[in-house]
């Protein structure tokens, strides 16, 4: 380029002044928006200074007349901006008020519920993790609820399954069935039978409390998830609009079978 | 605009150049930006940055799929449009 510097300053002051005249007509732009098309004007201005070898005060005033008047620009952005906002892809909604949104999904809440107790028995630990992380980002529950929801069933019942066949009944089994065996003299044992005493005195309480709890949980780690997914389907229809999807359905799998 | 980059992937710069020089298409180089944006917006065109040796990086634009599919769909009813209109001109002459 073979710009003058006082060319070169005056030629930036251009540039500067037509900039200033976009920012200023564009201020009815949401400010991303506005930000997005000063970049865009000003990395074309570069380009085409290059590209049109810009020399003078002239070719410079030629390129911005090109680019066309930066209230027009702005208009143009204007007008793309309202119907945009008119017809937005639900996608871009702004995910913070779902009473905007028509026909929200429940599939974020479907996807923890699975979690919780599918999840937890094919991938122990991890999956049930997974199911209370969706839970907790989901804004269909009270905290109150998804609180209950993380506590009733700690681990999943993956992992009281897992509890349950090596912890409190292998506990229980070992002290009910510690052999005590006698060498008889001629080098053969005989098995004694076990002390009754060590049974009944350690092993009662821990014997009625433990499967019974682990019966509870295990119920639970199952029921509470589906309350859940029930009171979410209830509460998004109710949202839709529609009526609330059929109770009848869901009650009839919470109760035990006969 | 989609036609243009239905070819190629370009720079912001060489696609407003290319249609402004098709006679009689563009007023204002400037106005094709905003409707660039729009095309992005609704997923027609995606963005990437490119460094260049010669300053700041430049956007570099290209159609997606639904963009293609958006634009095999235009050219389908601009031509159906264009013999219609042809047909109306005929007509009366």
């Amino acid at each position: 380029m073979t710009m003058g510097p006082d060319e070169m300053s005056s030629g930036q002051g251009l540039v500067d002044d037509y900039l200033d005249r976009l920012e200023r007509a564009a201020q009815m732009l949401p400010p991303e928006r506005r930000i997005d098309l000063l970049a865009q004007i000003r990395s074309h201005i570069t380009d085409a200074r290059i590209a049109d070898e810009v020399d003078s005060e002239a070719d410079l005033r030629a390129l911005l007349d090109r680019l066309g008047p930066p209230e027009e620009i702005a208009a143009a952005a204007a007008v793309d901006e309202s119907s945009a906002t008119l017809t937005r892809p639900l996608s871009e909604a702004e995910p913070q008020s779902n009473a905007g949104g028509p026909r929200r999904s429940i599939a974020l809440e479907t996807w923890s519920v699975i979690m919780l107790t599918v999840g937890s028995i094919l991938l122990p630990v991890i999956g049930w993790l997974v199911g209370v992380v969706l839970m907790w980002s989901s804004d269909c529950w009270r905290t109150r609820e998804k609180v209950l929801g993380t506590v009733l069933v700690p681990g999943g019942i993956g992992v009281f399954g897992i509890l349950g066949v090596f912890g409190f009944f292998g506990a229980s089994v070992e002290v009910c069935s510690s052999d005590v065996s006698v060498v008889n003299l001629d080098g053969s044992t005989s098995p004694v039978s076990p002390a009754t005493s060590t049974c009944d005195s350690a092993g009662s309480w821990t014997d009625v409390l433990a499967p019974t709890a682990l019966i509870l949980f295990a119920v639970a780690s199952i029921v509470v998830p589906i309350i859940l997914l029930h009171l979410a389907r209830s509460r998004v229809a109710e949202e839709n609009g529609a009526a609330v999807g059929r109770p009848s359905q869901v009650d009839r799998t919470k109760q035990p079978a006969g | 605009m989609l036609s243009l980059l239905a070819r190629e992937q370009l720079y912001g710069f060489d696609l407003v150049r290319r249609l402004g020089q098709v006679d009689g298409l563009v007023t204002s180089e400037g106005t094709i930006y905003p409707l660039l944006s729009r095309l992005r917006r609704d997923g027609w065109v995606s963005t990437s940055w490119v460094e260049s040796e010669s300053g700041p990086p430049r956007r570099y634009y290209a159609i997606t799929t639904t963009g293609e599919r958006a634009l095999v769909a235009f050219i389908d009813d601009w031509g159906r449009f264009r013999d219609s209109v042809d047909q109306l001109i005929k007509g009366q002459i």
